[in-house]
């Protein structure tokens, strides 16, 4: 959906009007903490992570396009600014993990919906701490604003064809590991 | 890969909106602050909105009416008091002269700690209302 208010901010700042940032910094303010987060581990240097990616984004954004969303083109900002901090690459673009195939997305789907919000964000929680760093941070990329894969490509530097196996084989995972939390056994689901 | 199924808009969902982690509460001044569109508040905050003269000016100005009010209004305030019959017959000696003094030093001593106290919440008042 565009954002026709956020073009026009986006305008006003680069006319000069620097109050007008205030708008998307408070707008996406969350997401670009969270990515800083997901690679740190650290809320302090998270914030100030983010804090220089807003920084940055300001500086230089005479260089968005347009060709992409601004959250996207935000994100690639706040991700290289913490990757850069923690001086490691944490996207690994040659490794790809076999992993065996697991299809039981709607019973997996099923016995969390019949789960209370409580439990079902606790059974999440549980699942997502146990991805690695890696699968962590796309599986949060592609479904916190529905990014699709090119934009997680965009803002990763990776091509969008490992992304797609990537996300394919962390998606996996994490139903695996929400799937034992629940308790689900495999012959229930033949 | 479409985002479609009841899965990934469970998994979305939760991620969205129960475990997104929220930066602290002066994140967007502190970017503001950064980018010199926005007044430092530290430098507000450390500015008192009371000066310290004017602390003193209202402590004392605080202790003189109330040890006014204590020390020189009570004849007037209660004239039909007992009390006040009795109290040209009280024999002053010197130790009752002394617990009077005493008594009068200690009440203008709690006056001046009630009056500093008063003093610095009114400013922390001020402050959290004004720094907002």
């Amino acid at each position: 959906m565009k954002d026709e208010l956020e073009e026009i901010v986006i305008e006003k700042i680069r006319n000069g009007d620097a109050r007008a940032f205030r708008y998307l910094v408070d707008k996406y303010k969350g997401y670009v903490f969270n990515v800083s987060i997901k690679i740190l581990k650290n809320r302090e240097e998270a914030e100030e992570s983010a804090q220089d990616s807003f920084m940055k984004a300001f500086k230089s954004i005479g260089e968005f396009r347009k060709e992409s969303k601004f959250s996207t083109w935000l994100y690639r900002v706040a991700f290289n600014n913490a990757i850069a901090r923690t001086r490691k690459k944490i996207i690994n673009a040659e490794s790809i993990e076999s992993e065996e195939d697991f299809k039981f997305t709607s019973e997996i789907a099923g016995a969390l919906e019949s789960l209370g919000r409580g439990e079902r964000t606790e059974y999440i929680k549980k699942a997502m701490d146990m991805l690695n760093e890696e699968d962590s941070i796309l599986i949060n990329l592609y479904y916190w604003q529905e990014n699709s894969m090119a934009e997680v490509s965009e803002i990763t530097g990776l091509e969008e064809n490992l992304v797609k196996v990537k996300i394919h084989r962390a998606r996996q995972k994490l139903q695996k590991h929400i799937s034992s939390g629940l308790g689900i056994k495999m012959e229930d689901l033949l | 890969m479409k985002q479609e199924d009841k899965f990934d808009r469970i998994i979305g969902r939760i991620l969205r909106e129960d475990l997104m982690e929220k930066p602290g509460p002066g994140f967007t001044e502190n970017v503001l602050e950064r980018l010199g569109v926005q007044k430092a508040r530290t430098n507000l905050v450390a500015k008192p909105i009371l000066s310290f003269k004017s602390k003193i000016f209202i402590a004392a100005g605080y202790v003189v009416v109330m040890a006014y009010l204590f020390f020189f209004t009570g004849n007037e305030s209660a004239p039909n008091s007992k009390y006040l019959d009795i109290l040209p017959a009280i024999n002053m000696t010197s130790l009752t002269s002394l617990l009077n003094f005493n008594s009068r030093f200690y009440t203008i001593l709690v006056l001046l700690i009630a009056a500093g106290w008063g003093l610095i919440l009114f400013d922390k008042f001020l402050k959290r209302f004004f720094l907002r």
